[in-house]
């Protein structure tokens, strides 16, 4: 089988990263740096796992990541769901003007914003908070315009009938419609959750002592700081903060594949 | 039933135009307007220039070097990790068995940042006890000291990106291979076309619009490549990594040069757009929408 064999070895390679850092943290003092290296550890040590824990609070930084992304994701739920079905069911003048006006924020990369928004926060006295991470990504014109696409397709007459059984609107919002869309809204939620967690420049301008730190920036700050601590430690702090998002990858694959797909082509 | 219902149609907005309008629209107003006054460092003061920050980022090497390598980083991230991941797809489609076992090897890097990449891969190039130099010892060729020989950094970069960047890439070309009825293919095969003239006919046409969609993505966010870079070379050595966004980040917030980087900010939004609109007109020409 050709086949077997040319998907073989670019799996491999794929693999390799991942398999060679739970090589190096696991190894034992003067191993990692010993020349010829050996690939595999002599035996499995998780002194470098310790030392890790010890000398950087990673379990903070994990604890931060998981605040910042939870929230952000939960805001843009929330502000995207109502918004959308503002624009999608309800007939207002300027519509097509706001519609407009948030599709456009859609192309404006942050790299734009990333300067006055700092401007801001400092003002606000908001820096090195978890509002600073969080607040300026409470909403999202993409969540707006992906929802609405969705509810788009859900019948009108539906509506229609249930408000003649004494049903308001906001009831049918939350009763019928968001559980109507769940594969979209749970699609939308991964996505949100995975940008938020993987954030860096903004977080790296935003945050400024070791306890606001997310995973992302706390991983190269612990590099930087301990620059003749043994790359065995190093990986091993690696190795943790990656270890809850591989793991919950491995765990929810099928939906995880299937949110980013689906909140991909429709963008 | 009420079809005119104003006030509760902009009170469900409030949140999302509030927080729009106070972090994307009037930034980005601002940076445009910033772009063109000198601001003293800590202070937010600012007086009109004119056009002096896009005189001063014209006329500097540096930035015109950062342009280059931007350019340069673009090639060598979009093309292969494109290329790639459109060939990993295709026999992991034609191979379901090997879709259920290698699949998930392949899609793994999409739960990874690019920082977290960048520290997979930091160790690998270390030039004394990495496992790439070792190798290439062993295959007699001297290796490179990866991330700070100006030859090679922009190279280790990019291959650490496109490690990170296949992930996603498979993901949607699979996803677009799924969708082509397997009928066509089994047609096209008992009209006895090869395999090539299957590919080349059939399928790569009937991708296209995934095609466009996944180069799209892929040359914006190379574009905004920024974590694996601070991490890995910190925008070194000799700035042969420095890319627009970090040399942006530099002049924002390590020299505190708000005025010029609000130019870069403008004009790098300026070429994300053109390269987004030019990717459009070319798709026109090309994809096949069935």
């Amino acid at each position: 089988m050709l086949a077997t064999l040319v998907l073989f070895i670019p799996a491999l390679i794929q693999m390799f990263p991942l398999v060679y850092l739970l090589c190096v943290s696991s190894k034992e003092g003067a191993e990692v740096i010993q020349y010829p290296p050996k690939f595999f550890p002599k035996g499995l040590s998780f002194l470098n796992y310790k030392e890790a824990l010890e000398s950087a609070p990673l379990a903070r930084f994990l604890f931060n990541s998981l605040i910042v992304a939870t929230s952000i994701t939960l805001c843009q739920l929330f502000t995207s769901i109502l918004a959308a079905y503002s624009l999608s069911r309800l007939e207002f003048r300027g519509k097509e003007i706001v519609t407009a006006l948030i599709v456009a924020t859609m192309m404006v990369p942050g790299e734009v914003t990333i300067i006055p928004n700092y401007f801001t926060l400092a003002s606000w006295n908001w820096l090195n908070t978890y509002r600073a991470l969080v607040v300026p990504f409470s909403a999202s014109g993409f969540g707006v315009f992906f929802l609405f696409q969705f509810f788009k397709t859900i019948p009108k007459e539906l509506e229609e009938a249930a408000s003649l059984e004494g049903c308001s609107r906001m009831r049918f919002l939350f009763q019928f419609m968001v559980p109507l869309s769940l594969p979209a809204i749970t699609a939308f939620a991964i996505y949100s959750f995975v940008g938020a967690w993987n954030q860096y420049l903004w977080p790296l301008i935003v945050t400024q002592t070791t306890e606001m730190q997310t995973a992302q920036i706390g991983i190269g700050m612990f590099r930087s700081q301990n620059e003749s601590m043994s790359w065995g430690v190093i990986m091993a702090a690696t190795a943790m903060l990656i270890s809850p998002t591989v793991l919950l990858f491995i765990a929810t694959q099928k939906q995880f594949v299937r949110g980013i797909t689906m909140s991909g082509i429709k963008g | 039933m009420k079809r005119n219902s104003p006030k509760l149609a902009w009170g469900l907005l409030i949140p999302t135009l509030t927080v729009l309008s106070t972090f994307v629209i009037y930034p980005a107003l601002r940076s445009f307007v910033l772009s063109f006054q000198d601001v003293e460092p800590f202070s937010k003061r600012g007086f009109f220039v004119g056009l002096e920050n896009y005189q001063v980022l014209l006329s500097s090497p540096d930035y015109w070097q950062s342009l280059k390598v931007t350019g340069l980083f673009l090639l060598l991230t979009v093309v292969p990790s494109l290329l790639f991941s459109l060939i990993i797809a295709l026999l992991l489609d034609a191979n379901p068995f090997f879709q259920n076992a290698f699949r998930t090897f392949f899609l793994l890097p999409v739960a990874i940042s690019s920082s977290m990449a960048a520290m997979l891969w930091i160790f690998i190039y270390n030039p004394t006890a990495g496992f790439l130099n070792y190798t290439l010892d062993l295959l007699g060729i001297p290796g490179p000291n990866w991330l700070s020989d100006p030859d090679y950094a922009i190279l280790a970069v990019a291959v650490a990106t496109i490690w990170k960047e296949i992930g996603f890439n498979v993901i949607f070309f699979l996803a677009g291979l799924t969708a082509i009825p397997t009928e066509l293919k089994e047609a096209a095969e008992l009209d006895g076309a090869s395999t090539w003239q299957t590919l080349r006919h059939v399928i790569l046409p009937l991708l296209s619009p995934t095609l466009f969609f996944v180069s799209v993505v892929s040359v914006i966010n190379s574009l905004q490549s920024f974590g694996q870079i601070h991490i890995l070379t910190a925008g070194g050595p000799m700035g042969e990594t420095t890319t627009l966004v970090y040399n942006l980040y530099r002049d924002a917030f390590v020299k505190f040069r708000t005025g010029l980087a609000s130019s870069e900010a403008v004009i790098l939004f300026g070429l994300i757009m053109m390269a987004t609109l030019f990717q459009f007109r070319m798709a026109k020409k090309r994809i096949h929408y069935g």
